[in-house]
Parts: structure tokens; C-alpha cells; sequence
């Protein structure tokens, strides 16, 4: 699970040799597996998710045959499941349900596919690993994105910093500006994030135990239609709510409180602004 | 076979509440601590400049609290009304962590949250600054049990399928709560709450 993650934000679709290289930006093409025009940086990648020089970081092509390998495993765990749950009390059927437990996830994946795992085709196992990888491109992007606002927002923080302990950030107007500006960034990041958090985790609810379409409640489409609605409908409302009232406080500042003291209040000269008041 | 249609759309709904859920989060895990560092500020020197910067963070603290638990809490319900099976094959295991988060840090952080906007001028400023370190502490805990949870689904430890009751049942409480997942999950969510309060005090203070 850990690995197919790492593999599909990298886009690392081969394992190659120790230290691997990590690849900056590229097009990552699901159907050739392979990423176009990619810009990569030597032992990079080997160094931050083995935090070595010679282990080797899996490649997606391999996940993948192993995973197939898992879910014929998986066939004969549920085989032997069905056979427990109809009574079958022999030893042995339980020694060897035991022996292939861990796969019996990768049994369900192919529940997906055909109406009873035990029935899959040769043709429907390696569909089902191909199926057991999240979508690569949606992950590297978002993963980027991300990492990307989070450097910039670093790099702010430092400019800032600098700049105030100077005493200087006042007359910064362009710096002020982009500051006020770049305020919902770190809300993008977040959601971006989140995103990879989740979206990785495909085809799986609990990783490697329960496929996403097997966990969700038998409901009709007219139901989730009617409920998403409802939600999107009452956040919006509230969102909006919270909008105007951040912006309206945000921008009176202390002088919100009403004291006196601030800003708004004495006339723009920030007199009370003075510390040792 | 199961229809694909309402499982994307239970997947849509779930992704929708949970990204409003944390257009919230996030302010709050990082909004407290810089409240903390004002207060303590203000209690250290007692110049009254620090104690209104308070005043005036807790003002937006709070408008962005209130939405926050009304967005997390739904979420919480759909486990149920959205993924039943979910809930019956792993109920046992991932409710564990989801329960304490509601009982212990939820509570936790919902009681100080009111000492915070009501006990400004009952309390003296040392207990003012304790009921502000709570609240932050309760809203970072809070974030540590959904992740040991959320954690869970990626790297599902501590546990194993019965054969006796056909579901996944918990084998350790604390392979399950010092998943190293779950860790650093925690690391990396809360640092984004910090990032993102800062980018919020900064920018604001910038307008």
C-alpha cells in the first residue's frame, strides 16, 4: 500500500537500480506506462524514500505483477472463506484460509469484475491488478501543487520575517500586497493534499483489506443525488455566511473591538499602535 | 455486480463534505497556538496592545470554529448512513480511535472553546492563558485521533480478519494508535494548520 503510493506520486513506473532518481515534472501516461518529457533528479528519490543509497524503490510495473500474484492468492482465501461460512469445519480449510488470509482483500477486487471471485477468468486477474493502481497522473499534479505552494509560502514567511525584523515592511507595498493575495494558498495546498491522501489509497477504503465499492450502503442513486444537494447547499450558505463575516472583521483590524484605540477609529494616523502603551 | 453509480456517488458526497470540513481545520490547529503566544505575551509583560490582539484573532477564531464542528460533525454520521459495509467489516477497529476523539478531545476542546469566548473578563489572565493553551491542545488532539484513525485505512495494523464473526476485529490497541503512519500524518497535518494560520495572520496584517 505504502509503496504503490510512493511509486504513483513519483510516477516511478519501473523499478530501476539504487539510488533512483526523482522525477521533478513530466507527463505520466497511464495506458503506455511511462512519463513524457520528464525532468529528473539523480539519487534524489533513492534518498528520501529509503533514506539510503541501495535500496530499491518498486516500480509500478512490479506492483503490479505482485499484486497479481496477491489476488490469485486472494481466490483461494475467499474460496476457503465460502467454505467456512457454509459450515465446512475441517482443519485443513481453515489451515490453508489462514495461510492466504492476508490476500483475501485482493480476492474481493475482483468482485468489481465478475459477480463471485471464485468464477474470475484469466483474463479478469491481470485486469484487476492493472485496476489495484490509482490513477498516477491526478496523484503526481496534485502532490506537486501542493509541495509547490508550501516552498512558496516558506519562501514568503522568510521575505517577511526578514523584512520586519528591518523594520522596513510597511513601506513594502508590493511584498504587503502579495501577502494579502496569496492568503487562500495554504487553503489549496490543504485540500491538494488531502487529495493525494486519499485518492492514493484507490481501489481501497482499508488499504489491501476492503475495496471502496464493496464498503459504501446499498442506497439509490435519487437518494445521493437528494442528500449531496442538501450538503452542498447548506456548506455553500454557511460558507457564505462566513465569508462576510471574516472579510468584515478582517478588515476593520483591532479596530473591530471598538476600543478606540485603533486605526479605523483615530483617524488612520495608528498612533495606539505603540507598544508601550 | 455492483452498480458503479452509487458508489462514485457516495464517494463524491463524502469528498465534498470532507473538503468544506477542512477549509476549517486547518485555521483552528495552527490559529490557537499563535492565541497561545499572544496571551502569554500579554500575561509576561501586561501591555494591553497584546491582550486586544487577542481579542481581535479570537473574533475570527471563533466564526471559523463554529463552522468547523458544524462540517466535521455530518461527517461522522456517513460512516453510517454512506458506507454501512464499512462500518460492519471494520466498525470495531476504526471506531476505537473516532470514539475518543469524540469523547476525549472533541469535549475537551468544545468546553474550553466557551471559557475562550465567554471567560475574557471572568477569569484572571493566567487562567485566561491556561483555557487558551486547552483549547489548543483539545483541537490538536482532536486532529491526533482522526489521523490514528484515517491513518488506519492506509496501513490497517493491530488487526486481523475473524473467521468467528466475519469482520476485521482489533488485535492491538497500540499497533493501532503508534501506527508510524498515523504519525506522520500528524507531523505533516498539523504543520500545514500552523502554515496555513500563519499565512492568515500575515496576510490580514498585510491588508
Amino acid at each position: 500500500m505504502q509503496k504503490v503510493k510512493l511509486a504513483a506520486i513519483k510516477a516511478e513506473w519501473d523499478t530501476t537500480p539504487a539510488p533512483a532518481a526523482f522525477t521533478v515534472v513530466g507527463m505520466p501516461n497511464q495506458e503506455k506506462m511511462e512519463t513524457g518529457g520528464a525532468i529528473t533528479i539523480p539519487w534524489v528519490m533513492g534518498l528520501i524514500t529509503t533514506r539510503s543509497l541501495d535500496k530499491q524503490v518498486e516500480g509500478i510495473k512490479d506492483l503490479i505483477e505482485n499484486h497479481e500474484e496477491r489476488i490469485r492468492s486472494g481466490i483461494i482465501a475467499y474460496k476457503k472463506l465460502n467454505a467456512l461460512r457454509n459450515g465446512d469445519t475441517f482443519d485443513e480449510t481453515k489451515a490453508v484460509f489462514e495461510e492466504h488470509k492476508a490476500d483475501l482483500g485482493y480476492g474481493l477486487l475482483l468482485k468489481a469484475y465478475v459477480e463471485d471471485s471464485a468464477d474470475a477468468t484469466d483474463a479478469q486477474i491481470p485486469q484487476a491488478a492493472k485496476g489495484s493502481i490509482p490513477h498516477v497522473s491526478y496523484l503526481f499534479w496534485s502532490f506537486r501543487i501542493m509541495v509547490a505552494f508550501g516552498f512558496f509560502m516558506l519562501l514568503l514567511f522568510a521575505l517577511s520575517f526578514y523584512k520586519l525584523a528591518k523594520g522596513k515592511i510597511e513601506k513594502n507595498l508590493t511584498l504587503l500586497k502579495v501577502l494579502v493575495w496569496c492568503i487562500p494558498l495554504p487553503w489549496l495546498a490543504c485540500e491538494f493534499g488531502w487529495f493525494v491522501a486519499e485518492f492514493e489509497r484507490r481501489p481501497w477504503a482499508i488499504g489491501e483489506v476492503l475495496p471502496t465499492f464493496l464498503a459504501a450502503s446499498a442506497l439509490t442513486v435519487s437518494d445521493l443525488v437528494v442528500s449531496i444537494a442538501g450538503y452542498l447547499l447548506f456548506y455553500s450558505v454557511l460558507l457564505v455566511i462566513e465569508m462576510y463575516l471574516m472579510f468584515r472583521f478582517a478588515r476593520l483590524g483591532p479596530s473591530s473591538l471598538h476600543t478606540g484605540r485603533y486605526h479605523h477609529e483615530t483617524g488612520g494616523d495608528m498612533l495606539s499602535l505603540n507598544p508601550a502603551e | 455486480m455492483i452498480d458503479p453509480t452509487f458508489v462514485e456517488l457516495s464517494r463524491w458526497q463524502f469528498a465534498a463534505v470532507a473538503l468544506y470540513h477542512f477549509l476549517f481545520v486547518p485555521l483552528t490547529l495552527g490559529l490557537t497556538w499563535i492565541l497561545v503566544i499572544m496571551e502569554a505575551v500579554y500575561v509576561i509583560t501586561g501591555k494591553e496592545i497584546y491582550r486586544d490582539m487577542s481579542r481581535f484573532w479570537t473574533k475570527l477564531f471563533a466564526i471559523n470554529f463554529a463552522l468547523g464542528v458544524t462540517t466535521g460533525l455530518t461527517m461522522e454520521f456517513q460512516f453510517g448512513t454512506n458506507w454501512a459495509y464499512y462500518s460492519h467489516y471494520v466498525g470495531d477497529v476504526f471506531g476505537a480511535p473516532l470514539a475518543i476523539e469524540g469523547l476525549m478531545a472533541f469535549f475537551l476542546e468544545s468546553i474550553f472553546v466557551d471559557l475562550l469566548l465567554l471567560g475574557r473578563d471572568r477569569l484572571n489572565k493566567v487562567q485566561y492563558l491556561a483555557v487558551v493553551v486547552l483549547v489548543a491542545a483539545g483541537t490538536n488532539l482532536s486532529a491526533l485521533w482522526i489521523l490514528v484513525a484515517n491513518a488506519w485505512m492506509q496501513n490497517p495494523v493491530g488487526s486481523e480478519f475473524s473467521t468467528e464473526t466475519m469482520r476485521m476485529e482489533m488485535m492491538s490497541f497500540w499497533e493501532v494508535m503508534f501506527n508510524l503512519v498515523a504519525q506522520v500524518k500528524f507531523i505533516h497535518t498539523v504543520a500545514a494548520g500552523y502554515v496555513t494560520a500563519s499565512m492568515f495572520v500575515i496576510g490580514i496584517s498585510a491588508w
